[in-house]
């Protein structure tokens, strides 16, 4: 993936966002939802932007544990790339949510299981990224550790609704929507697509860059000795 | 990585980091604008909860559309500043990433050119 062409590349970028300009067209076409009316049609986009940040905490997580078991540079650049986008798409979700909740709910924000513990994951990789930026020499095996705990913690954020009482609905919504709802489906996994292709694209540039500092850091060392 | 990291760039300060990476940038910016909206939300939680302390109690729930319609939110802004913000943050950080592409490139061509030099 990471050796990806340029044509590719740029092919990737053109069809993601060819989805993204065209997924409102369908998401104005999805029936309502009964009791939320319109509002509800931020779920398009609100679900997959954690679906994406939960991704790329994975990618983050495992790449971190290769990293600290196996010393593998390649594997920290992909760590570093994707907790950069873990906040980006948290951040996605953070603002959507509240955006949805307002209407929905009546409150922008609710202290309950899910929402704070979603918030804390935010702030893990929050962490991550300023561990990397400011944390000097070492931080890279610090902030490694880090974001293995920053994996561990999504099953939590998935069960939450599940496991304590919460104003969020329970994880049963997204595995019958095909069968409950399937005026609904549809779009939905236009956008889950749109998002996954942007998500590929981002992460292949982001890694991209990380490269290139790799290889100047190797010219600066070399040339120093 | 085997070696310690350093970003190389050709402006380093003592302890061999970057200049530029030293200064605050988005990321901290972003930091403590996600702590001021937790300590704002929080802040106007206490507040919503002393002044539903002092009414009573509501016991069930209102379907939205019995709602007087000056209570009632409108969606459209909602999903439309939704959809916005998430252009919006998807175009600056592909704008990001390709800004510090250009520098990287840049600082590879300078020091191309120094090692050329020497």
């Amino acid at each position: 993936m990471m050796a990806m062409s340029t044509r590719t590349f740029g092919g990737l970028l053109c069809v993601a966002g060819a989805m993204f300009i065209t997924a409102p067209i369908l998401i104005a076409s999805a029936p309502y939802e009964s009791t939320m009316g319109l509002v509800q049609k931020i779920f398009y986009f609100h679900v997959p932007s954690w679906i994406a940040m939960f991704l790329a905490v994975f990618i983050c997580g495992f790449s971190s544990a290769v990293y600290l078991f196996k010393e593998k540079p390649a594997a920290d650049r992909l760590a570093v790339a994707a907790a950069e986008l873990a906040v980006l798409f948290g951040l996605m979700g953070l603002v959507t949510g509240p955006l949805w909740a307002i209407k929905a709910w009546g409150v922008w924000w609710q202290w309950d299981a899910r929402l704070t513990m979603a918030l804390i994951l935010e702030l893990i990789f929050l962490a991550y990224l300023l561990l990397r930026a400011y944390g000097g020499p070492g931080s890279e095996k610090l902030s490694a550790g880090l974001a293995l705990f920053g994996m561990a913690n999504v099953p939590f954020v998935y069960i939450s609704v599940n496991v304590w009482r919460t104003i969020h609905p329970t994880t049963n919504v997204l595995p019958s929507l095909s069968s409950s709802a399937p005026g609904m489906f549809g779009p939905f996994v236009w956008c889950m697509v749109a998002f996954l292709v942007l998500f590929v694209v981002m992460l292949t540039a982001r890694v991209r860059l990380e490269e290139q500092r790799g290889r100047l850091e190797q010219l600066y060392l070399a040339l120093e000795r | 990585m085997a070696e310690s990291r350093r970003y190389p760039r050709v402006d380093c300060g003592e302890d061999g980091r970057s200049k530029k990476q030293m200064k605050p940038g988005g990321l901290l910016l972003y930091a403590l604008a996600v702590l001021v909206v937790i300590g704002g939300g929080m802040w106007a939680e206490i507040g919503v909860t002393e002044v539903a302390a002092g009414q009573p109690a509501q016991d069930e729930f209102i379907p939205l559309d019995s709602v007087p319609p000056e209570d009632q939110l409108p969606a459209a802004p909602l999903l439309v500043a939704a959809y916005s913000l998430l252009w919006v943050a998807v175009l600056v950080y592909l704008w990001s990433i390709w800004r510090r592409m250009i520098t990287v490139e840049r600082d590879l061509s300078d020091l191309s050119r120094r090692t050329g030099d020497s």
